[in-house]
């Protein structure tokens, strides 16, 4: 028969032809759906797709101490993924509506537009979600400069970084927030270091936003092309020593938020599928590489990368995301050495192993003091007299300050640092940066101050 | 030469390389290469040079659709449904989807 000899004929591809079109899991619907190398109905993917995301949340509420009736807050993108989880999390939560998990579910959206030149996310993005009732926060990416996206509610002394990458701690000038976000970010013109900055913005007011909110968890929608993609960029960015906590399904780095990643084990196939058979309409946000080509930036490169070797390969992504997951925090990841821009871990002395191994002195700032190239200089307010750092305006003093900036950053944001272009603007980092370094500057001042007069204490260690 | 009623669907952001339409009906020759009928393959050559409005290389690779880029017809995977040899009917209902910068 015919039918016979055309199924014989198939040429033999490197790629895996399914040879039987039946789902894998009930047998005997007819398969639609190829995830892998398995087939499946549309009723066994969407169980299956549901069952991965309950049991990673399963997996999160047994693991923190809260149990149930924790408040939580969902960062939502408006990309297909972040979509999917708010949906899987209303389902979830509304499964037996007098007994929920999560007390209050609060949805959070940062807009990135200002970045673009286009009109603002927020209308579309609350108009999408407003069907599930739940409070909605649009915040704008440039509002991380108010003096109150800080751990003390209140902070209004920034640092600027000067012409010869001088840095000064001084008082929030007069610039909009608008402007001092655009006046940074326009000078990288590095694409990697810009959407490294975006990125760690942005988590850092999504983390400050959960705390002021009184949630407990903040649920990330990163599904495992995605974590694949930035198990390799992180790497290759430097910032391998933080990887673990930026890629796991969960981490309490954060203390009192903790991130959940429920969509960890999810494709963005299966994600765009079961978007199209829910019916959920994703808004699409454009970003800064957005349209660009692929060397535009490392996190784009490794992105084409991976979903290329995908296609041919179809385990690429689970196998990066499954090495990835097995690695674990480094025991030197210390709680106070905490990098004051991208808020994660730094490896203790990285500085004198940096200075070891790479040139990091340019041309122009040679003459400053040798060690490095970034200096801060300290003035909060000119008639307070003095800063809160205690330094005044002499050069010594400048370059002390400076120091101590370096010595609070992590590798790679020292590195991304370095390729902000100083023009006649005011380059400015929001102040929950300088907040950071002041009170870094205050545990070893305490530290320091406890060795002096150790020999006269009578209470350990903890009293004190 | 007959022509096949088909409607496109596109989503995910690739709807921004087909002006910003997220769904749109065409007709298309029912044999686009003689003597064959319409294929994928015939169909996705056939949007670049009708449909597309910039930059191919987002929508392209070779001459199938980029790495990253879902297709659905009728609600089912194409990896299920041949492909490019797929030949298009009547009726069918393409999704093209975007699942690259999905976050
Ligand atoms: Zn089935
Ligand atoms: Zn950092």
């Amino acid at each position: 028969m015919c039918s016979i000899q055309e199924e014989t004929s198939l040429d033999l591809n490197v790629k895996f032809k399914p040879t039987t079109k039946n789902c894998v899991k009930c047998k005997t619907a007819k398969a639609i759906i190829l995830i892998r190398h398995s087939t499946y109905c549309k009723k066994c993917f969407q169980h299956v797709f549901v069952g991965k995301f309950r049991k990673n949340v399963e997996k999160s509420r047994t693991a923190s101490s809260y149990g149930s009736g924790e408040k939580i807050m969902v960062g939502f993108s408006g990309g297909p993924s972040s979509r999917a989880m708010l949906q899987l999390i209303n389902e979830y939560n509304e499964a037996i509506p007098h007994k929920r998990v999560y007390s209050e579910i609060v949805v959070c959206h940062i807009d990135e537009s200002l970045l673009l030149n286009q009109k603002s996310t927020i209308p579309l993005i609350e108009q999408s979600v407003r069907k599930y009732n739940y409070p909605f926060i649009g915040l704008y990416l440039q509002d991380i400069y108010n003096s109150d996206v800080t751990k003390s509610g209140f902070y209004n002394s920034v640092i600027e970084i000067e012409i010869d990458a001088k840095i000064s701690q001084q008082k929030d000038p007069t610039e909009s927030p608008a402007e001092k976000l655009s006046n940074l970010l326009n000078n990288i013109s590095n694409l990697t270091v810009k959407e490294d900055f975006i990125w760690y913005l942005k988590l850092c007011y999504l983390i400050d936003t959960a705390r002021k909110n009184g949630c407990t968890r903040l649920f990330l929608g990163d599904c495992s092309t995605r974590l694949s993609i930035k198990i390799i960029s992180l790497t290759s960015k430097g910032r391998g020593f933080s990887l673990p906590l930026e890629t796991s399904g969960e981490t309490n780095w954060f203390e009192d938020v903790i991130i959940t990643r429920p969509m960890k084990d999810m494709l963005s196939k299966e994600i765009g599928i079961y978007n199209q058979f829910a019916g959920l309409d994703d808004v699409y946000v454009q970003n800064v590489t957005s349209m660009m080509h692929a060397k535009a930036s490392i996190e784009r490169l490794t992105e084409d990368f991976i979903v290329g070797l995908e296609k041919e390969f179809p385990s690429t992504v689970s196998t990066i995301a499954r090495t990835g997951a097995k690695l674990t925090p480094s025991d030197s990841i210390m709680k106070e050495n905490r990098c004051v821009i991208c808020l994660m871990p730094y490896q203790e002395n990285n500085k004198i192993w940096q200075n070891r191994i790479i040139v990091m002195t340019i041309p122009s700032s040679q003459q400053s003091n040798g060690c490095n190239d970034i200096q801060l200089n300290c003035s909060k307010n000119t008639t307070s007299g003095g800063c809160i750092n205690g330094c005044n305006d002499t050069s010594n003093d400048e370059s002390m300050v400076n120091a101590e900036f370096a010595d609070s950053l992590c590798y790679a944001c020292r590195v991304d640092i370095r390729d902000i272009k100083i023009t006649n603007k005011k380059i400015i980092l929001p102040p929950y940066v300088a907040e950071g370094v002041e009170e870094r500057k205050k545990k070893i001042n305490r530290k320091q101050m406890r060795k002096h007069i150790e020999e006269y204490l009578l209470c350990s260690e903890e009293e004190l | 030469m007959s022509l096949l009623k088909i409607k496109l669907s596109f989503s995910g952001g690739i709807e921004l390389l087909f002006d910003n339409i997220k769904q749109k009906s065409v007709e298309i020759p029912s044999s686009i290469n003689p003597p064959n009928s319409t294929t994928m393959k015939d169909l996705i050559s056939w949007m670049k040079d009708n449909l597309l409005k910039e930059r191919p290389e987002l929508f392209m690779s070779g001459d199938t659709v980029r790495p990253g880029i879902l297709v659905l017809i009728n609600d089912s995977d194409w990896e299920l449904e041949g492909e490019l040899e797929y030949e298009i009917k009547d009726g069918d209902d393409i999704v093209f989807i975007s699942t690259l910068h999905g976050g």
